[in-house]
């Protein structure tokens, strides 16, 4: 450490020492101190405008108005009163219109924003003659052996394989499954995933399809493009890896960690050219934005985290639904879903502790009750 | 609309959203600082005639600091922030808007830059004025990394600003 950070890190110090005696050894730098507090001020003031929405300045003002300055409407309606019928009916079309327009939108019923599954099995394999393997079966992994396939509960390698055919890998909810393809490329699918591949390349194209999230490291062949297919997205690359995320009903994004990519979105003609360190991100809509984000927090999760970086409480909450398979109740205004996080959990742990972190923020409150998670 | 009406709607749209986010700074809870903020101005507009014009705006944003440390006071927030933050600095909370708003911008540049993880803990020691010991729990990583994050981070900021 630099000699010149001394003071300041004395300063950290005595912040950070909550064992310390209160009046215990002040620190007493003076410049060091009022550098590191401007330093704080602005960095807070950064996270602050982040992670809070703009207050509705308007609504702030009109509510401190009617406390304090009179106002005109209420003198008119003291002439009104001499219209008695005229203000009885008014009050009528008004309540009417409260009762039928506002108030259900000010005592709103509790929303389900995300469903768990009736059924989540382990990790299957379909082959092409309509075969279904458990992978965590153990005579499953013999009988494929028998293809050149070594497959267990976590990895199966195809680099052994002769026979050409495709095959479909379903990854459910909870779980996360490493898959080497024939030609050495690494595929890690995350929970509730599917890809479709065949057991050998074979021709000048390497061709597979993705449903849901998958990392990719593909094996460099100059000669052979690897393309990636999800509904709204095509992704073509020769020796690179990036994370493609493709849930059914939400945006799809391409994050590239490194060497080079092309993307076509939908059914558009235009070609997105991505290079590390930038996400490709197509809504339902296909509206495509392309932004440089940090490509670490968007890979952790086949390290076994739940990596929230600057993330909406939605992706959070999705995130924990898809892995751990429960419901999620919305019973709070919506909005709150729009706030931005960073959360980081084991993705090894419970739900519970996954959820404590969540609540240890103290952004919002959600509770566990049975197989449902509820927002308030 | 009076007079007073008219000039203190004005200081109030104009500076509800910059008071709010100050009390950020000390309370990372919105609606407490939205419940302190309106508080500060039920006192400006009590003591509005005896203050002179030009002291108003300084009169907000010291009584939302000062609301602010009481609160830090009152939950007992571990560490010594409250202690800190009520030193008496001269600090530049009161330079114009835009100055703030092109200063503000490069801090942003700075902290988007940072790797994600040097980046939280700069929030959660920082802004949610957790303890290293509690961020290095989650993070799964020691205290003196968590330090190291923050040193760390500090240059970074220091070397946005080389003249200060």
């Amino acid at each position: 450490m630099d000699k010149e950070d001394k003071p300041i890190n004395d300063w950290l110090d005595w912040l950070h020492d909550p064992d310390g005696q209160p009046e215990g050894d002040v620190p007493q730098d003076d410049e060091a101190r009022r550098e590191l507090r401007r330093q704080m001020e602005d960095c807070n003031l950064v996270f602050a405008r982040r992670s809070n929405p703009v207050p509705d300045v308007d609504q702030a003002w009109n509510a401190f108005r009617e406390k304090h300055v009179p106002q005109r409407p209420r003198r008119r309606l003291r002439a009104w009163a001499m219209w008695g019928g005229w203000v009885g009916m008014a009050a009528c079309v008004a309540l009417l219109v409260w009762l039928q327009v506002l108030r259900p939108e000010s005592a709103p019923e509790p929303v389900m924003m995300f469903t768990a599954m009736q059924e989540s099995r382990g990790v299957t394999l379909s082959a092409g003659d309509g075969a279904v393997w458990e992978l965590d079966d153990h005579q499953a992994g013999q009988a494929l052996q028998q293809q050149g396939i070594r497959a267990d509960a976590r990895v199966a390698d195809y680099r052994r394989v002769e026979q050409v055919e495709t095959q479909t890998l379903t990854v459910p909810r909870g779980k996360d499954y490493h898959l080497v393809l024939s030609d050495g490329t690494e595929v890690w699918i995350n929970a509730e995933s599917r890809l479709s591949y065949p057991s050998r390349f074979t021709g000048n194209e390497r061709t597979v399809k993705l449903e849901g999230e998958a990392y990719f490291k593909v094996a460099r062949d100059a000669g052979r493009p690897f393309t990636v297919q999800t509904g709204a997205l095509s992704t073509r690359v020769l020796g690179t890896e990036f994370n493609l995320c493709a849930y059914a009903d939400a945006a799809a994004s391409v994050t590239l960690v490194s060497g080079r990519v092309a993307v076509k979105a939908g059914g558009s003609p235009e070609e997105y050219s991505l290079s590390p360190g930038q996400e490709l991100t197509v809504e339902p809509d296909g509206k495509a934005t392309l932004e440089n984000v940090d490509t670490y927090a968007r890979t952790q999760w086949k390290e076994g985290f739940f990596y929230f970086d600057h993330a909406s409480l939605k992706e959070i909450l999705c995130g924990l639904g898809r892995w751990y398979n429960v419901d999620i109740e919305l019973d709070c205004d919506p909005a709150l879903l729009d706030y931005h996080l960073h959360y980081v959990a084991d993705r090894r742990g419970t739900l519970s502790e996954a959820l404590e972190k969540l609540n240890g923020l103290k952004r919002v409150s959600l509770k566990l009750e049975g197989n449902r998670i509820v927002l308030e | 609309m009076t007079e007073k009406e008219k000039d203190f709607e004005r200081i109030f749209k104009e500076n509800y959203a910059r008071l709010y986010h100050y009390a950020l700074t000390f309370v990372d809870n919105g609606e407490t600082c939205r419940d302190v903020v309106s508080d500060v101005f039920e006192m400006l507009w009590a003591e509005y005639e005896t203050l002179l014009p030009d002291s108003r705006l300084a009169y907000l944003f010291t009584c939302v600091r000062n609301r602010c440390i009481d609160i830090l006071r009152h939950r007992q927030v571990k560490g010594r922030y409250a202690a800190f933050y009520s030193l008496d600095l001269k600090n530049g909370i009161l330079a114009s808007d835009r100055d703030e708003e092109e200063r503000l911008a490069r801090v942003e540049k700075v902290i988007d830059r940072m790797p994600p993880q040097r980046r939280f803990v700069l929030e959660q020691c920082f802004f949610h004025k957790k303890t290293y010991k509690e961020v290095a729990a989650v993070l799964g990583i020691t205290t003196d990394g968590v330090k190291k994050h923050i040193t760390t981070a500090l240059r970074n900021l220091r070397d946005e600003f080389p003249d200060k």
